[in-house]
């Protein structure tokens, strides 16, 4: 009896968890049968398309658990820096460069495959570390915003990484002359999973990290410390919190999965570094709305990056098959971002109508 | 190797950059004094840079296209309004949510309308009308190029000044941001002032886009506003919200994309003059605090020797 009233107040809390999510998303999607609508397409078939095409077979679902990958990644990265209360931009640029990193070390670093492939992912991963610190150095050194200098670096590191490869890592055998991407990795890669589809085992990495960051949120003081510096910076510092350390802590593992991300990517689905290969998907953004979706909740980013994803591959299928610019997963996100946030709006109106009752209740 | 005409090119190339990262910094500003953090700059930039090329393809009028523009960019505003001021959602994330979508409506719209997602022009649009100089010389070669909207952006830098320092909405405006609790027991209404400023600074980010879309060339590029609405985010934190010191800092900037652009003709590689810019808002932001940083250990240290 008493395990069975526990069982329904945590399905309650689970639910009261996802109501939130779940209307921003039945919104976002509204919004984006609405556009289908106006560019001339049935919306309704638009929405259709949209979810079909992101999960309605095995082809679809692998390739969104591929496309997820990466955005799993940039969503615990997200959630490590949001969730300790840092504004961090700079998943974008760490991603760049792990990438980068991991697929020139992939190429240049001699051995056996499966142990090059761990060195360049470690190698990924310390490049995102980097150029996390750096960011993190300049904000506290210099009192900086930390927003302002990592949409800074941002820009940085992209034109960097197009420099490089353009110039010093440049793969001279290719067949396109036009194409800027680095030489081809053979043997050091992530492999697929199943040979059919092209989800790899960067996702189960991912799924692995999940987990982790769920223990260590949930279960370790350190997380406890971090995520209390999140909510209340001026009461974990009160507490005990060094907040410096906490902040370049927090920076440099938010890196680390950034830099993860990137390097699996390079080693799981391109096989190289291509110019342009992490900011034109838009994977940084989506990582962030993930982490909003699920406010920071390991559990919540894998899922909600899957779902973001499916939306991104439902969106490439219908600019197939409907000729609906691709464009629209991004309009959704955008939407359903904005809605999550504004889930005080909910508590706003609430107020309202009951100070026009007449009723002062605390919401 | 100094050459008179090299130089008066660079100081042109300097104010047209210049002209649109004043609005959009000015815009900045003014929402900081009124304790509205608004950074979705780049998206409302974005709105009014495709409208008024939509609305310039459809009808050829430059006074119209720009109407589109600011409108389209109020527009947005009133969005970023709703959302951080009525709703108290983190300005931010919506903030940065409106601007990745921005991205994605024009690109998708552009798609609909003109058929292309890269780059859309066509002979039958409209730039602005470029300023016949009474005189001649280098000076006019130092203004050659310059729109109406180019001038617009030192005179509305001027105008905040007038109105932020020598009016009382300014003073209102500014004890929102000092305190808003004097300011509400003073019976300030705090959000219709919140939701105007935004209001202004949708109108002057629209100017910026205006100036992007149809000043000294006439196009609208996927993401065409390319983080200037960021950099005007530094340029305001670097002249501390004041219409002049902003002035200066978006002079500034300015001058390191011109440098940029100049230096892709030389030798440099184009995605390292592509970074000057980024690189020199960083290197800004970090002589800047160290610069106050001395400034206050010598303030501190005239005063011991006074005593």
């Amino acid at each position: 009896m008493r395990r069975n009233s526990e069982l329904s107040i945590r399905l309650r809390r689970l639910l009261g968890a996802l109501k939130f999510p779940l209307i921003s998303v039945a919104v976002g999607l509204l919004v984006g049968g609405a556009i289908i609508a106006f560019s001339g397409h049935n919306g309704w078939e638009g929405v259709k398309g949209l979810l079909v095409g992101g999960f309605g077979s095995m082809h679809a679902v692998t390739t969104t658990l591929n496309r997820a990958t990466p955005i799993i990644f940039a969503g615990l990265s997200s959630a490590l820096a949001w969730g300790s209360g840092y504004a961090s931009m700079g998943i974008s640029g760490q991603m760049i460069l792990g990438a980068l990193t991991s697929s020139v070390v992939a190429v240049a670093c001699p051995g056996p495959a499966p142990l090059v492939a761990a060195v360049s992912l470690i190698a990924g991963m310390a490049a995102g570390m980097l150029y996390a610190l750096l960011a993190a150095w300049i904000s506290a050194r210099f009192e900086a915003s930390l927003l302002i200098i990592t949409l800074m670096l941002n820009y940085i590191a992209d034109n960097s990484a197009s420099y490089l490869t353009t110039y010093t890592f440049r793969d001279p055998t290719a067949a396109d002359r036009l194409a800027v991407q680095t030489q081809k990795i053979t043997g050091a890669i992530l492999p697929r999973l199943f040979s059919k589809y092209t989800v790899h085992w960067g996702f189960v990495l991912a799924v692995v990290f999940v987990l982790i960051m769920l223990f260590i949120t949930r279960r370790t003081s350190f997380g406890y410390r971090a995520r209390m510096s999140g909510l209340n910076p001026r009461f974990a510092e009160y507490g005990g919190v060094d907040s410096l350390k906490t902040m370049y802590l927090m920076m440099l593992l938010s890196g680390a999965m950034a830099g993860l991300g990137g390097a699996a990517e390079a080693l799981g689905t391109r096989f190289r570094y291509v110019d342009k290969m992490i900011t034109s998907p838009g994977y940084a953004w989506s990582g962030i709305t993930a982490s909003l979706m699920s406010s920071n909740h390991p559990l919540g980013v894998l899922l909600s990056s899957i779902f973001l994803a499916g939306l991104t591959t439902g969106g490439a299928s219908i600019e197939l098959t409907m000729n609906t610019p691709s464009e629209i997963t991004s309009i959704i996100q955008g939407v359903l971002t904005m809605l999550v946030t504004a889930k005080f709006a909910v508590g706003w109106f609430r107020r309202r109508r009951s100070q026009r009752k007449g009723v002062s209740r605390d919401v | 190797m100094f050459n008179i005409g090299y130089f008066s090119a660079i100081v042109s190339s300097t104010l047209r950059m210049c002209a649109p990262l004043l609005y959009c910094s000015l815009a900045a500003a003014i929402c900081q004094k009124a304790q509205v953090f608004n950074i979705a700059m780049e998206g409302m930039m974005m709105a009014s840079a495709f409208f008024s090329i939509v609305v310039n393809y459809f009808t050829n009028s430059v006074w119209l296209a720009l109407l589109a523009g600011v409108a389209g960019s109020v527009a947005v505003a009133m969005i970023l309004g709703l959302f951080i001021v009525k709703l108290k959602a983190s300005p931010v994330i919506v903030g940065m949510a409106i601007n990745t979508m921005m991205v994605g409506l024009t690109t998708y719209l552009m798609y609909i309308f003109f058929g292309t997602k890269g780059v859309f022009t066509h002979p039958s649009l409209v730039g602005l009308p470029k300023v016949a100089l009474p005189f001649g010389g280098v000076a006019a070669d130092m203004l050659a190029g310059l729109t109406f909207v180019d001038y617009g952006a030192f005179a509305a830098s001027a105008l905040a000044f007038v109105v932020l320092y020598r009016m009382t909405v300014g003073y209102r405006l500014r004890a929102i941001g000092i305190s808003p609790e004097a300011a509400r027991s003073m019976g300030t209404p705090i959000e219709s002032y919140q939701f105007a400023t935004l209001a202004v600074s949708g109108a002057l980010c629209g100017l910026a886009g205006v100036l992007l879309s149809m000043g000294s060339v006439t196009l609208f590029i996927q993401n065409i506003t390319s983080g200037r609405g960021y950099i005007a985010m530094a340029a305001n934190n670097l002249g501390k919200s004041h219409p002049l010191g902003v002035l200066a800092a978006s002079l500034f900037f300015g001058c390191c994309q011109a440098l940029g652009n100049f230096l892709q003709n030389t030798s440099l590689k184009g995605q390292i003059t592509a970074s000057i810019p980024y690189a020199a808002t960083v290197l800004a932001l970090i002589l800047f605090t160290v610069r106050r940083r001395a400034a206050r250990k010598n303030k501190i240290r005239k005063v011991l020797n006074d005593r």
